[in-house]
């Protein structure tokens, strides 16, 4: 199955889910997208820098001596305002990450059992 | 729990549910007998033994909620509308559950209120900045999450003994250095209300802030991810 085939059978399984997207945490770009619209590459953008800022820059730097005892990089970031929320996961070992736009109202404990069990197979997709 | 009718204590238990995060025994005293529920995570997970004598009990009894469509949903409508009758106001005790379901099972509370056809549960949205903050600290279970209260930059309390409390200062302050630096990058310029979470290996931190006010938390990430939908119960438009 193709990338994008694979985001937007995750994004039509997520309740109330606009956009998804698989993003390299390092250089920033976005490697596939599947949306219930049409977001402009500003938009991508400012979602791949987001998600960079929250598992890899200075938030999850700022973040990271709640779970030191643990080590390692941030796994799971949300940003989240009254109009949306943003989910970030880390794939596991990688610099990749996946990018859900959600409704601001929505289930987050289910969507994040569902984003988790999406992203194994993004990984193998996208690998 | 009070209502002047069934579907007004309804409507408060599952007002009720919207305030439960972790795991725990809702055991309602109503005029049919104790009625027994599990709730987390903001969900209604099942009906639990030992069962009323009402009925429908049986069929009910010990079986998880997997979703909204489920017919158990209405069923279990019938049956507390059975037992709420004749109560003007019903007792509620919580405590720990002694068998959990997954995290992912029940029903959300914001979709078990509109599938029993109950009052909207939010009418906080229109609360001040302080009063959003005072309310959805309050409504946070006290066992795993550790919390500051902020004002602009100044601490006015806390939840934890004052070693944690340092402790999480001195987090809370890492963190805001990052996080202030890039706010431009996290959030668009007209958002009101912001909710950031970040965690790894099981363990989180939760900022939320609203005008000049403002919380930050540390626990498990599975309690922070309750929190922060609860946040979003005050906030989202």
């Amino acid at each position: 199955m193709a990338l994008t085939d694979a985001l937007e059978a995750l994004r039509s399984e997520l309740p109330g889910c606009a956009l998804v997207a698989y993003a390299d945490l390092t250089s920033g770009l976005v490697l596939g997208t599947a949306a219930a619209g049409h977001p402009g590459q500003e938009e991508l953008d400012q979602l791949a820098g987001a998600a960079q800022q929250a598992l890899a820059g200075a938030v999850a730097e700022g973040a990271a001596p709640v779970w030191a005892e643990a080590g390692g990089p941030a796994a799971v970031a949300l940003l989240a305002t009254e109009t949306e929320v943003r989910l970030f996961l880390r794939a596991d070992g990688a610099a990749e990450a996946l990018i859900c736009v959600l409704a601001a109202d929505g289930d987050l404990p289910g969507a994040m059992t569902q984003a988790r069990a999406g992203l194994a197979g993004l990984q193998e997709t996208a690998g | 729990m009070k209502g002047a009718a069934p579907q007004d204590l309804l409507a408060a238990l599952v007002t009720e549910i919207d305030e439960t995060i972790l795991p725990r025994r809702l055991s309602l005293t109503t005029p049919k007998g104790v009625v027994h529920l599990a709730v987390a995570n903001r969900r209604l997970q099942a009906l639990l033994a030992p069962l009323p004598d009402l009925d429908g009990a049986a069929e009910l009894g010990d079986r998880p909620l997997p979703d909204t469509e489920d017919p158990l949903v209405p069923a279990l409508k019938t049956l507390l509308l059975q037992a709420f009758e004749g109560a003007a106001a019903l007792e509620v005790s919580a405590r720990r559950l002694d068998r959990t379901f997954g995290s992912d099972i029940g029903v959300p509370a914001n979709l078990l209120g509109r599938a029993w056809a109950v009052a909207d549960l939010a009418p906080q949205k229109e609360l001040p900045p302080e009063e959003m903050v005072t309310a959805f600290l309050k409504g946070l279970d006290t066992a795993p999450i550790t919390w500051l209260r902020i004002r602009g930059e100044e601490v006015t309390d806390q939840r934890g003994t004052a070693e944690e409390a340092e402790a999480l200062g001195a987090r809370a302050a890492v963190f805001l250095d990052g996080y202030f630096a890039k706010f431009e990058e996290l959030f668009p310029p007209q958002a009101r209300a912001c909710g950031t979470l970040v965690g790894a290996a099981g363990a989180a931190m939760l900022f939320v802030e609203v005008g000049e006010e403002s919380a930050f938390l540390s626990g498990p990430e599975v309690a922070l991810l309750g929190a922060l939908a609860q946040w979003q119960s005050y906030v989202a438009e």
